[in-house]
């Protein structure tokens, strides 16, 4: 059937031919087509990364089996179009997490490999990609691959945070951890400058296994990143109390309103009345992992308000020895620009960088930005900000970078380009975001 | 507690398979797509802690003994056996088929799962709880010029299981037939009509939820009762002009 997608940020929109098939035979027939092809999980993709114009889109969401866990071996198998949230309830009820989550269950193991993403444990585990053992990939040129760092390994490095380009990902067996136990112990405490939030990024480096940060950027003067902390650690026994929350909703389903709500008026008080909320938050709490990995449904909330114009999320990792001065400069273009900046939050990632995945050491800045049409100046100004401190924007979240940006911040682009036309010289994979970044 | 599954694969079938193994049965599951039927049964096995033998299977009605014999030799008797599989052409009917590809959907919808119901008819009339499930077709309340041969087949099963439920009376096996809805599955997607497709895993649980009643004949979803009630009701001045081309896509 003809539909026209629509990427989660609003900004990215195309028609294409969607088929859902539900068997093995049908999957692989679904993909001997002449049109372009890309896969499609759960759809959440902020940037249209699982749909192109007039491609075929294969929805993979059927294929949602486990299929092996092995506790000697530490791995689990499952199929592509599993989502990560199933995983991570038939693990922990043996006692066993995924070490990589994202903030949404609905997110599904091809889409992870593909986009690398990486969660609140990124401090100390780095992205998904170093939790990937092998891949099943299927090319409809040359047929079903094994991947592993064994085994067809430049294709297994393409696939890791390739945007699906390289075939459609069957399957894939992750490495998987089984910590002390399934509660956290999690800390919270308020900073009144953006640089005590470094400053206590830089203590979490060594000992927290999750750190994350909410941060006020709307505040104008010397509170310009006043907010809260969170920091949690694995408890050492499990017999706390837990606080399970439900963990299923679906991000597509989200309300759809007409008008903005976020914007420079409305954010500094909705930004007040969050960090007032925050403050009689209890200290110290405990909560279990899942419940702590997957927010709740007011997700949903948060991006209908955006309403139909949509948001950019910009996303920089920001090397550590520059980050004090980049967040200066940036806090002196938001005074000059004044965009209407939704959410702004910190984290620490480590890993090490290849092709065009989002990793390296250093800091992660989100920003959510509303209204992008009329701010681009802005997002223009802060992609070169980012460049000039050695910074990288992450491909998955901003559907505002250029190709120019990202050939100029990833040193391996033109390695990746290469090497993708080496595997697949008619380049039967592509994707709104492949075409604009001229992938 | 057993259950064999017949076209277990995908949609209704896959969906039922889940549903059993959550409430602890014991599956056989069978299908014609190997990598298809592995996946589930590692699935099932993995999370709901039952054992699943899947079985690859092309059914025909010369074959159901040899696959009888090797499910007892894996799995043992059965006590429950749904038949779910089914076939339809929704694009020719009538003179576009050919005699071999009638005679197809005859057996598949038919007479394969007739065989089927008799082959394993001892195994369930000799289980304390013993059910027996068929599935047919809301295309089978009132013949029309759309999916006719495949309805009628279905039709046929329906008057198979209406003298099975008698003849099963004294026994504790009970029998359970269902005219079924849309649903969403891969053979109806992208498919737009004006009456709601069911959830596959909705159906399943209605459907295990009548286990160990006697069930004639149910719709499901049950709101198609009352609309195949009107549309069997319609006179034939109208009835006749809802052709293929007008008709409400069963």
């Amino acid at each position: 059937m003809e539909k026209t997608f629509q990427s989660l940020d609003l900004q990215s929109e195309a028609t294409a031919e969607w088929v859902k098939p539900d068997r093995y035979r049908d999957l692989e027939n679904a993909l001997s087509s002449k049109s372009k092809l890309i896969a499609r999980g759960a759809g959440v993709s902020y940037v249209g990364a699982s749909f192109g114009d007039q491609n075929r889109v294969v929805d993979v969401s059927r294929f949602d089996r486990i299929l092996g866990f092995d506790p000697h071996r530490s791995t689990v198998t499952v199929e592509a179009g599993c989502p990560l949230g199933k995983i991570s309830q038939f693990l922990e009820a043996k006692g066993w997490i995924l070490p990589v989550q994202p903030g949404y269950a609905g997110v599904t193991v091809g889409g992870a490999i593909a986009i690398n993403i990486f969660g609140k444990t990124s401090v100390q585990k780095g992205t998904f990609a170093g939790w990937v053992e092998s891949i099943e990939l299927f090319h409809p040129d040359h047929g079903r691959l094994t991947l592993s760092r064994d085994e067809n390994r430049s294709v297994f490095d393409l696939t890791l945070g390739g945007f699906g380009l390289t075939g459609l990902i069957v399957a894939a067996t992750l490495k998987i951890e089984k910590p002390k136990s399934l509660v956290l112990t999690k800390r919270s405490f308020m900073v009144a400058t953006i640089e005590e939030t470094i400053t206590a990024l830089e203590h979490a480096q060594s000992g927290a296994d999750m750190v994350l940060t909410w941060n006020d950027f709307m505040k104008k003067g010397s509170g310009f990143g006043r907010g809260c902390v969170w920091v949690a650690n694995w408890h050492q026994d499990d017999t706390k109390e837990k606080n399970t929350r439900p963990a299923n909703f679906d991000l597509l389903s989200i309300p759809k309103r007409s008008r903005n709500y976020l914007n420079r008026f409305s954010l500094p008080l909705i930004n007040f009345a969050y960090l007032m909320k925050r403050r009689l938050d209890p200290s110290e709490t405990t909560t279990d992992y899942h419940g702590f990995s997957y927010p709740d449904g007011s997700q949903a909330l948060y991006f209908s308000l955006f309403g139909k114009s949509g948001f950019v999320e910009k996303q920089m990792l920001i090397p550590w020895s520059g980050v004090r001065d980049y967040l200066d400069e940036l806090q002196k273009m938001i005074s000059v620009h004044a965009p209407p900046i939704a959410l702004a939050s910190l984290k620490v990632l480590r890993d090490q960088p290849r092709f065009l995945r989002f990793s390296g050491n250093g800091v992660i800045v989100s920003l959510d930005i509303a209204n992008p049409v009329r701010h681009g100046s802005f997002l223009d100004d802060l992609d070169m900000l980012t460049t000039r401190f050695r910074g990288l924007c992450n491909l998955a979240k901003d559907s505002h970078v250029t190709r120019s940006t990202i050939a100029n911040q990833y040193g391996e682009y033109e390695d990746f380009r290469r090497d993708l036309r080496s595997f697949d010289p008619k380049r039967r994979f592509s994707s709104v975001l492949s075409e604009r970044l001229e992938l | 507690m057993t259950s064999l599954i017949v076209g277990a694969s995908a949609g209704l079938g896959r969906a039922l398979a889940e549903e059993l193994a959550l409430r602890g049965h014991d599956l056989v599951i069978t299908g014609r797509g190997e990598e298809d039927l592995a996946a589930i049964a590692a699935d099932l096995k993995l999370r709901f802690g039952v054992q699943v033998w899947p079985e690859v299977f092309e059914l025909r009605p010369a074959r159901v003994r040899e696959f009888r014999d090797q499910v007892r030799k894996s799995a043992g008797k059965i006590d429950n056996l749904f038949l779910i599989s089914g076939f339809s052409d929704l694009d020719r009917d009538f003179q576009q088929l050919r005699t071999d590809e009638a005679a197809a959907l005859v057996d598949t919808n038919l007479t394969t799962p007739l065989c089927l119901a008799l082959a394993f008819l001892d195994d369930l009339k000799n289980s304390p709880q013993g059910n027996l499930v068929g599935a047919g077709t809301v295309a089978s309340a009132r013949a029309r010029n759309s999916n006719t041969v495949y309805a009628s087949a279905k039709r046929g099963l329906e008057f198979f299981f209406a003298g099975l439920r008698q003849e099963c009376a004294p026994s504790k096996c009970r029998i359970q037939f269902y005219r079924l809805g849309f649903m969403r599955t891969a053979l109806t997607f992208g498919q737009q009509s004006g009456i709601p497709y069911a959830d596959p895993a909705i159906v399943a649980r209605k459907i295990a939820d009548g286990l160990g009643r006697d069930i004639e004949l149910c719709y499901l979803p049950k709101f198609w009762r009352v609309l195949m009630f009107v549309y069997s009701l319609m006179p034939w001045f109208l009835f006749q002009r809802m052709r293929r081309s007008e008709d409400i896509g069963v």
